[in-house]
């Protein structure tokens, strides 16, 4: 089987994967009375009044038999109404998207940082096995697997910006929002400050940002590392005994050649195997750091509309990140398959 | 029964040369006599006038406004009240001791019910296979399809906010990933020559199953289960945080920690004995149990072991 056979093949299995997601959140709507279900299928704040709701649930039918409603539900997603947000006062898909680019911006700089920190530091826990430098690393890791995420933040912001009047909470100085969304010559482009700033040729909007971004960064890489670095340590290890290793040392290769180029390249593979679950994790801290940091994200936005009993915001944002977690499952996956022939012609 | 004997031996050695797992079992001891002894150390007192409540896990209050309202700012540590108050004036000290039960019960109850339903879901996938096999994996797929702490909060958003509701949530969200880990094992142990002879010598299904294939295949559960106490109580705690779980004025160290937020320094004056004390607790708990977890792998696993 080729690559682009593999691909295939796995893509098809997203399909049934993605409808059991569906399925899963239709199951929990059925939790709801018919009045809360409502704002699954309202498009506009006007329906909210008591009769309105009532017409609601007439019209598509929310005391019917569940596989009729199913149906229904399904169109509307598929359509891409996801429902009406109360805590917004906007449709859910709207502020899915308004609230991306926060979130995603934190994501572009941690993720990278999380995959290089525990690479680096699983590489040089396996290469100096059961010494000072391998126990440090690992308790550090363990340590930060049990740090509470809030607690972090709460210390770190009171450590710095109470103290030291660094690194302010929120996504952007008071100022350059102002400025970024007001001023004529200012254009979002992609909705990422870091980004946007450099585009406008406004470098101060781009480092106000970025020093938003250090605190929560911080947290996300102390608390999500451990996982990965444990992966990359024990297959490092294993790597290092394999026989190409021997060899490798027998044709005189120096220490830094055997262990960048022929251990590190074959260990890299179950490390990327995990970063799909290394995402999930991820995407678990940046909901409570993006609270406490106020970020103004899509994870501070689920919090505020689960403590407000927001269905439709809840359910629309749990099918959305079920979503995104089964595709980067499955890029996973497909890089999976490029990097080791074994598992598309196994 | 000898080598069980000899093994049981052998893994306690193991322990005894871990320094981590001895810190490890240290602070989990530690913690357990915390929560034993909840009674003495932090008595529930009636003479307290806030203590209106006969549930033990609400938090007296100490000190209360006899002009009728309640003193909103935290109050710094005194002789009497070791730890200070929290906004509203509840006692940190008997927060943190009857806290102490708080965490274990959710940490326990959650990680013994869903290995409970993970270890008979899996072992009848892996028992009768084919279609069932099938039909069950695919359910733990979809389930496994969310993060985690997201699937939580919406069961919670549904089932309504409470801290028992809460623990279900984390059962659902969390028994696929155990179904899943048995299964694999029981299939992996299946291969196995003992099996096999077990088979042979004319052993019924049920005895291979639970006398050579379980026994055989539960390890990896319960290091995963001692590695899952800590994470659980963390995003228990971070649920209360958010205000899905305990209700205020309970002892509950998530909770305590949420009601801080407002006295880190920003916008009025900064206690930061109210998320330092309850966050101090929360993190050596989680670390108790992840040390112990981690020293759990290395012991158990046997190709790391007897080098």
């Amino acid at each position: 089987m080729g690559l682009r056979a593999f691909i295939i093949r796995r893509l098809l299995l997203t399909i049934p994967t993605l409808l059991g997601t569906c399925l899963l959140i239709f199951a929990v709507t059925q939790l709801f009375d018919p009045s809360a279900r409502a704002s699954l299928y309202i498009t506009n704040p006007q329906q909210f009044s008591a009769a309105n709701v009532e017409k609601v649930i007439q019209e598509y039918g929310l005391n019917d038999p569940a596989y009729m409603q199913f149906f229904r539900w399904f169109r509307q997603i598929l359509s891409g109404n996801l429902g009406w947000s109360r805590t917004t006062s906007a449709p859910v898909t709207k502020a899915l998207i308004d609230r991306f680019p926060a979130t995603l911006e934190v994501t572009m700089f941690c993720a990278p940082l999380i995959i290089l920190v525990s690479i680096y530091l699983g590489v040089k826990s396996a290469v100096h096995k059961d010494t000072p430098v391998d126990h440090a690393t690992r308790t550090l890791s363990i340590i930060g697997s049990s740090l509470p995420s809030f607690w972090l933040s709460l210390i770190l912001i009171s450590f710095f910006f109470v103290g030291f009047h660094l690194f302010a909470p929120g996504r952007q100085s008071p100022v350059a929002q102002d400025f970024a969304y007001t001023s004529p010559h200012f254009i979002r482009y992609t909705g990422l400050m870091t980004v946007d700033g450099l585009l406008n040729g406004q470098l101060w909007i781009t480092i106000d940002a970025v020093s938003h971004l250090v605190l929560p960064t911080i947290v996300l890489v102390i608390i999500s590392i451990g996982g990965m670095m444990r992966i990359m340590r024990s297959s490092m290890l294993e790597a290092l005994n394999k026989g190409y290793i021997v060899t490798a040392r027998a044709k005189g290769l120096s220490q830094k050649e055997v262990i960048n180029k022929h251990a590190r390249r074959n260990a890299l593979i179950p490390t990327v195997t995990i970063s799909g679950l290394m995402i999930a994790g991820m995407l678990n801290g940046l909901i409570i750091t993006e609270t406490v940091y106020g970020i103004g994200g899509l994870g501070q936005w689920i919090v505020q509309a689960s403590t407000n009993l927001d269905v439709a915001a809840v359910l629309g944002f749990t099918l959305f990140s079920g979503f995104l977690f089964v595709m980067a499952n499955l890029i996973v996956d497909i890089l999976y398959a490029y990097l080791d022939p074994r598992i598309r012609l196994g | 029964m000898a080598p069980t004997v000899k093994e049981l031996k052998f893994m306690l050695t193991r322990v005894k040369q871990s320094p981590l797992s001895l810190i490890g079992i240290s602070i989990v001891v530690f913690f357990a006599v915390i929560a034993v002894l909840a009674p003495v150390l932090a008595p529930p007192n009636p003479s307290w006038s806030a203590m209106r409540s006969t549930d033990p896990f609400m938090i007296p209050k100490p000190r209360e406004n006899p002009s009728g309202g309640t003193f909103v700012e935290p109050s710094s540590p005194v002789p009497d009240h070791p730890f200070g108050t929290t906004e509203f004036q509840y006692d940190l000290y008997y927060g943190m001791i009857w806290g102490t039960i708080t965490a274990f019960r959710v940490g326990l109850w959650v990680t013994f019910v869903s290995m409970f339903i993970g270890l008979v879901v899996g072992i009848v996938a892996a028992y009768y296979g084919g279609v069932i096999d099938e039909i069950l994996m695919r359910f733990t797929d979809i389930i496994l399809a969310f993060p985690g702490l997201v699937l939580a909060m919406a069961f919670v958003v549904a089932f309504g906010r409470s801290l028992e509701n809460v623990l279900l949530a984390l059962v659902l969200v969390g028994w696929p990933g155990d179904a899943r880990l048995i299964r694999g094992e029981i299939l992996r142990v299946k291969q196995e020559d003992y099996v096999e002879a077990a088979k042979a010598v004319g052993c019924s299904d049920l005895r291979v199953m639970f006398r050579h294939v379980l026994p055989n295949a539960i390890y990896p559960m319960v290091i995963s289960a001692t590695l899952g106490i800590g994470g659980t109580v963390l995003t228990a705690a971070a649920l209360s945080f958010i205000g899905l779980g305990a209700p205020p004025g309970y002892a509950d160290w998530g909770q305590l920690i949420s009601t801080s937020q407002n006295w880190i320094g920003i916008t009025a004056r900064a206690y930061p004995h109210t998320f330092l004390i309850p966050g101090a607790f929360l993190f050596t708990f989680g670390l108790g149990w992840n040390l112990l977890g981690d020293a759990f792998r290395d012991i158990m696993d046997p190709t790391l072991r007897r080098r």
